[in-house]
């Protein structure tokens, strides 16, 4: 259903609905530039499974087709950490984005990789300093709809980066502690069924025109 | 403000009702529960298996059950970051429990679902803390 409704936009992409998302695409990077790295205050919550309410993102950040400018070839995925953006290049100068929170980890490096591994329901061990808080937490714990990964993971290269799911809707948009790429789950599964291993991956700092 | 306004009597929080998951009488003897055990959990059944591997490799960073003052074990309850004592408690049905002195069967309890060769395996009986957390599974260490 998520899927056809993309679908069904994209073809619509020359009509002025689009133009209008695409002006509002352009007026981004200013503001994304004096919302700074601030990290929301907000720790890993392992079992939290949010509704679907939750799950419905502010309509900037929803999945939609926009004009993109670039010189990737179709299939690529290039993410604006600064914008909180993840663009899935399309045939036409066209792309889908799709609203994204940033870990400390994905503010780290920027370049080229490849997905060399996709994973559905990951696992998830919580970071030392968070077993040392709650001791009481399962160093491991088997994916699940709870879990801080979230619904799907997409590995980058041979590195720890990956793009995943949350559990944490509220963190899209957000600078965060913990993880890399997130998307919420709804999204992070359509994108999942939209990419191959082996896609291109661009990791952009800041936002170029 | 409000308050002053309000023609409703006030009522106390209720806590959420517990449920007690289907499982076989399991037999605990409180004093084999004392020291190190890798800790993981799981939602789905199919996931046991190697969640097992993974609490077992888990012993570098292992969950530390101390005897308690009064008889019982030092463990933490739902989301508290500071272990209390707890205890065994049995069901008529035999079913056990570890949890505060009280009745089995209370909110802040864990049933367990298994233990023999050395895999302990409990679910919370607060339906949050279980939805959360899933099914506990320690292996000692």
């Amino acid at each position: 259903m998520h899927r056809k409704s993309l679908k069904s936009l994209l073809a619509q992409a020359a009509g002025v609905a689009i133009a209008a998302v695409v002006g509002f695409g352009l007026a981004l990077p200013g503001a994304a530039e004096a919302k700074q790295r601030k990290e929301m205050a907000i720790q890993d919550q392992p079992g939290y499974v949010p509704s679907a309410a939750e799950e419905r993102l502010p309509a900037q950040y929803r999945p939609q087709p926009v004009y993109f400018r670039t010189t990737e070839p179709p299939g690529t995925i290039v993410v604006h950490t600064n914008e909180r953006f993840l663009y899935l290049v399309q045939d036409g100068g066209r792309a889908i984005r799709y609203g994204i929170g940033v870990g400390r980890d994905g503010f780290t490096w920027q370049g080229l990789v490849k997905i060399t591994r996709k994973s559905e329901w990951p696992d998830w061990r919580p970071p030392p300093e968070m077993i040392q808080r709650q001791p009481y937490l399962p160093r491991f714990m088997a994916g699940g709809p709870g879990n801080p990964l979230g619904a799907r993971a997409l590995y980058l290269g041979d590195t720890v980066y990956r793009i995943h799911g949350t559990n944490q809707p509220q963190t899209i948009g957000h600078a965060v502690s913990s993880g890399c790429f997130r998307l919420v789950n709804p999204d992070v599964i359509d994108l999942y069924s939209r990419v191959p291993v082996g896609t291109k991956v661009v990791i952009l700092q800041s936002a170029k025109l | 403000m409000l308050g002053a306004c309000t023609t409703t009597v006030p009522t106390v929080p209720t806590q959420p009702a517990v449920v007690i998951p289907p499982g076989p009488p399991v037999t605990v003897d409180i004093a084999t529960l004392p020291g190190k055990w890798g800790l993981a959990s799981y939602s789905d059944e199919k996931d046991r298996a190697r969640t097992q591997a993974e609490a077992r490799s888990a012993c570098g960073n292992p969950y530390v059950i101390a005897k308690g003052p009064q008889g019982g074990v030092l463990m933490h309850l739902p989301d508290q970051a500071q272990p209390s004592e707890v205890f065994v408690k049995v069901s008529p049905d035999g079913r056990s429990f570890i949890g505060p002195r009280g009745a089995p069967g209370m909110i802040q309890d864990r049933v367990v679902m298994f233990y023999q060769g050395g895999v302990l395996i409990t679910e919370w009986l607060d339906p949050s803390a279980r939805e959360r957390y899933g099914t506990l599974l320690f292996v000692r260490c």
